[in-house]
């Protein structure tokens, strides 16, 4: 609970940041614009800025052979981000192969390299950030429900209610860790950027410290999920997908190279509990 | 004087025999790092200034009956620094928290059971299904439960089954009514209620098949559970009926005109320029 | 010189009846049901729509890009009026600036209330990204607004009471403020082939990127589709162009005879039957690579489940192909054919298939969605209702751009350049 708290306050005070460089980069924008009269050039040096890559660049790896469907990630996710049942970032279904086999199919947002909500969004309220999360800024969201259209995973989730007070799986898996999203704005999966950002401050290293690393993955009781630093070849997520003999990632057709990678379902692994 | 002196020897002695014999009587039960009554009750007043909600689950806990409060399983990480500000609390593996009193030397013996799971096989721990604070179960609403939770192919044909009809359900097989944390069954499971052969004759007339108890495999398939076809889809774009009928008088207007009325305007006219 | 305006009037036995005062009581109870709903969407929120995560975009949008067609004809007459100068189309021109003012202001309203945070509506302007289709087409909505109340200012001054009004000798600053519009009017006029050239220029960009805003997304299968951007141009034209016809045969030939001449308004409808035409060799030829060369197992499951639940297909062939087909011969043919009466039934066609093409696009990736199944991947069908809010705010917008029209028509005299 002190970890939530201090978490919480880091969090917070990190959002502040990120909102009032984004207003200052906006304002900038604006008034380059106003100079020059053209707009390309300085959104180009914006994006340029803004691109420059951080060293870490976070992955998530979904053993599919180990999910058992308990939901775990789904319940701690609610939690966490204080999600209502019809609000859930994460999803668990039930898919099968071509063989008819049933499997579990465990769905956070994929944070995609080429995420078309970024590329669809009017205002810029979604963006990328350096270390290749897909993150919102709930100020400039307009509510338009483009990016739910452009999400080819339904990752996102329109707030057309109020937010509720308190998700029905907290305090049992775990507490709210970050604000209320206001009604009439779309919100996301963070991949836990509170606890991410919190966490390097402090020292510790998403991925390996449960402190730092997204709430699903630490709440799931089998360890099908596996996150961590890309480029870092030591991180947990880059020793899996290193010994993963073969990854897919969901709708490769389109080119959105998701972050979240899949093993898929092996016939030979015999899981105990996958559903029939 | 001296009788006095002398009986305080003893009692000295006895007092601190009696203290050490106590200290490693403890300490065999492992229950040396349950803090008394009146710490845990201290303990928990600090805590609460702030961890309201775990508290609350807490204090109707198993773990709040036998005092085991918040410091016996969060440690401070850093025993220099000063909470909240420099040194968190923090909980460390499940070894030393929940097996330190639930472990091999205790009497419950949950370790070992768990050890030789399915459950331990697929990574499974104590979290996995309690719930920390309360000790309870983590999924335990009324629509499901923590078993149904993952097994929920065994759950549709657990209720199917006679002896969800009779009231039992997971536990009392493969938990010997809640304790044995194996969930494994032995020869006793089923024997234990079903004492003699004349059962076995009862439960046919009841209309349970032979050849369905040895293979629980055809029993599945008898069991007609969720096998309601699939309703047509409904979906689509609904509108009332009165939009296709406005639209129909429109353009219906519009053919009764161009087919009955008459020109609109008056007649040809070059412009007067 | 005064237009004179002749009103129609309802032939009921022997009584001749003027019917404009009961058509306004409907329209203002119209508004009047249209507010309630407006009025519980923004206290409410989009909850009380039949809208949902699966389903994010409805009526409104399918209202924003019919309303957005039916103001398509503005763009193709301020070209052939100012640039083209074609002095014959000048009157039909004013009448098509009036149809594009009211076919944007209508899409802006329902967009409005179609916004989660309406009190943002001006992010775009200010936060600007322009990788998205969605902030080009509000730059585009919001700058050729500006242009059409522009063009707008000249046709609405031309009114006698900026001339001469009683109220001028009680209240001098009347007369004043009257004159200084009419001088900013009269030098808006003057600009009018650069706000026509600004005007092309935003228009088609905008309506081809309304087309590029479904185009772009890839993951919905029908949608991503390289053609859209032209579709929706032709059909903003055809569909823009034939109800400026429509209207205009009532506009002119009835209400004002004689200041345009017949022949103007057949061209109208040629042109208008060409570009249909034009629209539906391109539709066809768009579903034969969608649907017939396409390898894309999507878009054939993905048709599949459209046909189960609506006549999606059915829609498609009658509705947008074999229609048009005949409208658009008829009233290429119109000159041979000098017939207002069959001609005005039949230009009913090309409006309503440029409304049921923009409904079909809106709806056939959101009703039918593929699934991120990674092996087998399915269409999920969805389902939407719109509720009575959804009616109650269409009802506002519909009402609000017939009030205007009504309006505008009955007391705008539309004089032509000679008459001034």
């Amino acid at each position: 609970m002190t970890e939530h708290e201090s978490k919480q306050v880091n969090a917070e005070e990190n959002a502040g940041t990120t909102r009032r460089d984004f207003l200052k980069l906006a304002g900038a924008m604006v008034a380059a614009a106003g100079v020059t009269q053209f707009i390309p050039s300085a959104k180009i040096a914006a994006r340029a800025a803004s691109e420059e890559e951080s060293k870490h660049q976070w992955g998530m790896l979904i053993d599919i052979n180990r999910c058992i469907g308990c939901q775990y990630c789904t319940f701690a996710c609610d939690a966490v981000n204080n999600l209502a049942e019809d609000m859930r970032y994460c999803v668990v279904t039930t898919e099968t192969t071509q063989s008819g086999d049933e499997f579990f199919l465990s769905r956070p947002c994929m944070h995609c390299e080429e995420a078309p909500c970024v590329h669809v969004c009017p205002v810029g309220a979604t963006y990328k950030r350096p270390d290749g999360i897909v993150a919102m800024n709930y100020d400039l969201c307009i509510g338009c429900r483009y990016c739910q259209i452009a999400c080819p995973y339904e990752a996102r989730v329109f707030n057309w209610k109020k937010p509720i007070e308190l998700s029905p799986q907290s305090p049992t898996f775990g507490y709210p860790e970050v604000p209320n999203r206001p009604r009439g704005v779309v919100e996301k999966c963070t991949f836990c950027s509170h606890r991410i950002d919190a966490g390097l401050e402090r020292g510790l290293m998403p991925g390996v410290d449960s402190q730092a690393t997204p709430a699903c993955v630490v709440a799931c009781p089998t360890s099908a999920r596996v996150f961590g630093d890309l480029n870092n070849p030591e991180s947990p997520i880059s020793e899996a997908l290193a010994n993963a003999k073969v990854t897919l990632r969901l709708r490769e057709e389109l080119s959105t190279k998701p972050r979240v990678y899949y093993i898929p379902p092996d016939p030979k692994t015999e899981n105990p509990f996958q559903g029939s | 004087m001296k009788p006095t002196k002398s009986l305080l020897f003893i009692a000295g002695t006895l007092t601190l025999f009696a203290v050490f014999a106590a200290l490693v009587l403890m300490s065999a039960q492992t229950v040396s790092a349950i803090a008394p009554a009146e710490a845990a009750q201290q303990d928990l007043k600090d805590c609460l200034r702030c961890h309201e909600q775990p508290a609350t689950l807490w204090e109707s806990s198993p773990h709040r009956e036998h005092n085991v409060s918040c410091t016996v399983c969060h440690k401070l990480a850093d025993s220099v620094g000063t909470h909240p500000e420099t040194s968190k609390y923090t909980v460390e593996s499940e070894e030393t928290t929940c097996l330190a009193c639930h472990g091999s030397a205790s009497k419950e013996n949950v370790a070992s059971e768990m050890a030789a799971s399915q459950h331990a096989a697929v990574g499974l721990n104590c979290v996995s299904c309690h719930e920390q604070h309360s000790q309870g179960l983590k999924v335990a609403s009324e629509a499901r439960t923590v078993c149904e939770n993952c097994h929920k192919a065994e759950m549709r044909n657990m209720v199917e089954s006679t002896h969800f009809a009779a009231g039992l359900s997971c536990v009392n097989c493969h938990m010997g009514d809640g304790k044995d944390h194996s969930m494994n069954i032995s020869a006793s499971t089923c024997s234990d209620c079903h004492t003699d052969l004349h059962q076995a004759r009862e439960m046919l007339d009841a209309g349970v098949e032979v050849n369905a108890m040895a293979n629980p495999k055809a029993l599945v398939t008898q069991v007609p559970a969720e096998q309601t076809p699939p309703t047509a889809p409904q979906g689509g774009v609904h509108l009332p009926a009165w939009v296709y009928a406005l639209a129909g008088v429109i353009i219906g207007g519009v053919a009764a005109w161009a087919a009955f009325g008459r020109e609109p305007g008056s007649a040809n006219r070059k412009n007067p320029n | 010189m005064q237009t004179t305006i002749h009103r129609p009037k309802l032939q009921i036995g022997k009584h001749s009846v003027d019917i404009f005062p009961y058509w306004m009581g409907l329209l203002v109870a119209g508004l009047l049901f249209g507010l309630v709903g407006a009025f519980t969407v923004l206290r409410d929120g989009l909850q009380v729509t039949g809208l949902s995560n699966r389903v994010p975009w409805g009526l409104w949008i399918s209202i924003d890009l019919s309303s957005i067609a039916m103001g398509g004809s503005a763009f193709v007459f301020g070209v052939i009026v100012y640039l083209l100068r074609l002095k014959r189309f000048e009157t039909i021109g004013k009448l098509a600036v009036l149809l594009g003012f009211l076919g944007y202001s209508t899409a802006g309203m329902v967009l409005l209330f179609d916004l989660g945070q309406p009190l943002r509506f001006w992010h775009p302007v200010v936060f600007w990204q322009p990788h998205s289709l969605l902030w080009e087409v509000t730059m585009c909505v919001v700058l050729y607004l500006t242009v059409l109340v522009a063009e707008m200012a000249p046709i609405v001054v031309e009114h006698p009471f900026f001339t001469d009004h009683p109220l001028y000798k009680k209240f001098p600053i009347v007369k004043k403020a009257a004159s200084a519009a009419k001088t900013i009017a009269h030098w808006l006029h003057k600009a009018g082939p650069a706000l026509a050239i600004i005007g092309l220029t935003l228009s088609l960009l905008h309506q081809a990127s309304l087309g590029a805003t479904y185009s772009v997304i890839s993951g919905r299968g029908v949608w991503f589709n390289q053609s859209a951007p032209v579709q929706f141009v032709l059909s903003a034209m055809s569909g823009g162009t034939a109800l400026l016809f429509f209207l205009g045969v009532i506009v002119f030939r009835v209400m004002r005879p004689g200041t345009v001449e017949d022949s103007a308004l057949y061209d109208v409808a040629r042109l208008s039957g060409g570009v249909t035409l034009l629209l539906t060799y391109l539709r066809l030829w768009d579903w034969a690579v969608t649907n017939y060369y396409s390898f894309d197992r999507n878009i054939s499951l993905q048709t599949e489940a459209l046909n189960a639940v609506a006549p999606y297909s059915l829609s498609f062939w009658i509705g947008q192909a074999l229609l048009p087909i005949i409208a658009g011969s008829v009233l290429l043919a119109a000159k041979s054919i000098r017939s207002f009466r069959y001609l005005m039934a039949f230009a009913v066609i090309p409006i309503f298939a440029a409304i049921l093409m923009r409904w079909n696009y809106n709806f056939s990736g959101l009703i039918a969605t593929p699934t991120y199944a990674p092996f087998t991947p399915t269409i999920i069908v969805n389902s939407y209702a719109p509720t009575w809010v959804e009616f109650s705010v269409a009802a506002l917008v519909i009402s609000y751009w017939l009030l205007m029209f009504s309006l505008a028509i009955r007391y705008l005299p539309f004089k032509a350049e000679n008459e001034r």
